[in-house]
């Protein structure tokens, strides 16, 4: 019993041994992650572009602070990912009858192929400080595209718009557009925002759009 | 004989199965099954494929600008790397300062600046900082960070 035990031990053995033969590959120290067989996944290009974190402050009596900031990004084909953030801007008009004017572009990355866009444009903050102040403020984003089963992520939201002295204007307008994904996953915010008009005889108006196709 | 037995069989198990350290990990490097004509996407193919056009592995392009105002002041910077090369990573830094600091002072400043697409990563970060401190002072900026195709 015991000697047929050990012979069929020593076939399947023999049998093994055969089988390891081969030598190892040189090459396949090479591939990384889940070993796919043919063509091995390559890893695609990203893009991120950042406009945003732009400050423009009207800080004297009378004075007068115009920022224009534009950033357009690049395109991507493949399987990338691209990252486009273009809000966190401020303007503020804090002088007497100061004038804060500020208008931020960005046009981030597209990616064509399963990947992943996310896009920022919100998180912006407008405010008419000073007396008779006016404070202008215009934020376009445009963020990416991510097909076939890609990722798109875009928030437009939590921004403020204050005129918080004695007769002052404050006028938001926040434009985000995000991403495409189809067959894939999908978010959009563009809440969270705060239009206030506290100052005595102040105006404030804001325009929120956020779209996420 | 059956002593003999159990030890060639042990003897047999311990040739069979000797140590197997892992050899797969790691990002992917090559592409071994692409034939040699066809495009390398791969991060070693990228590479290259820069090398051999002779373009910089990675390019940077930052263009900053100061600019005050005490009285009347003008900045304008323009930088475009047009080289007709694509690296494999691409950075590009646009940033200004533009401040008009006294009574009735202006100040205007323009930065613009382009850079090529990198094959592998393109970063494009553009910032500005305008403040008119002085009174009936006007302070005025435009920036723009371009990203070739």
């Amino acid at each position: 019993m015991r000697s047929k035990l050990f012979s069929g031990l020593a076939a399947l053995a023999l049998v093994a041994t055969a089988a390891a033969v081969a030598p190892a590959h040189a090459g396949e120290v090479e591939r990384g992650g889940i070993l796919i067989p043919r063509i091995a996944p390559h890893v695609g290009p990203s893009n991120i572009t950042k406009g945003g974190n732009n400050v423009n402050i009207a800080k004297g009596k009378f004075s007068d602070a115009e920022q224009s900031v534009a950033t357009v990004g690049g395109q991507v084909f493949g399987r990338g990912h691209t990252f486009t953030q273009g809000g966190f801007n401020r303007n503020v008009a804090a002088g007497k009858f100061s004038n804060a004017f500020q208008e931020v572009t960005t046009t981030g990355g597209t990616v064509f192929g399963r990947g992943r866009a996310v896009t920022n444009g919100g998180f912006n903050h407008n405010i008419a400080k000073g007396f008779g102040s006016l404070a202008t403020q215009s934020v376009d984003t445009q963020g990416g595209v991510a097909l076939k089963g890609g990722r798109a992520i875009t928030n437009g939201g939590h921004n403020l718009n204050l005129a918080k002295g004695a007769f002052s204007e404050a006028d938001q307008q926040v434009l985000t557009i995000g991403g495409t994904a189809r067959k894939g996953l999908n978010l959009v915010n563009g809440g969270n925002n705060k239009n206030l008009a506290l100052g005595k005889g102040s105006f404030a108006s804001q325009s929120v759009v956020t779209v996420g196709q | 004989m059956s002593r003999r037995t159990s030890a060639l069989a042990v003897l047999a198990l311990l040739t069979a199965f000797p140590a197997a350290a892992q050899e797969f990990g790691g990002v992917p490097l090559q592409n071994p099954g692409r034939p040699f004509h066809a495009r390398d996407h791969s991060i070693l193919g990228q590479i290259r494929q820069t090398l051999n056009s002779g373009c910089p592995l990675s390019q940077t392009n930052v263009v900053h600008g100061v600019n005050r105002s005490f009285g009347g002041t003008q900045q304008q910077l323009i930088q475009q790397s047009s080289s007709g090369c694509r690296p494999l990573v691409s950075n590009q830094v646009v940033s200004g300062t533009n401040l008009a600091l006294t009574r009735g002072s202006s100040a205007d400043q323009t930065i613009e600046a382009q850079a090529p697409r990198g094959l592998l990563r393109t970063n494009n970060i553009v910032r500005g900082v305008n403040i008119g401190a002085g009174a009936h002072s006007s302070a005025t900026q435009h920036l723009l960070g371009l990203i070739g195709e």
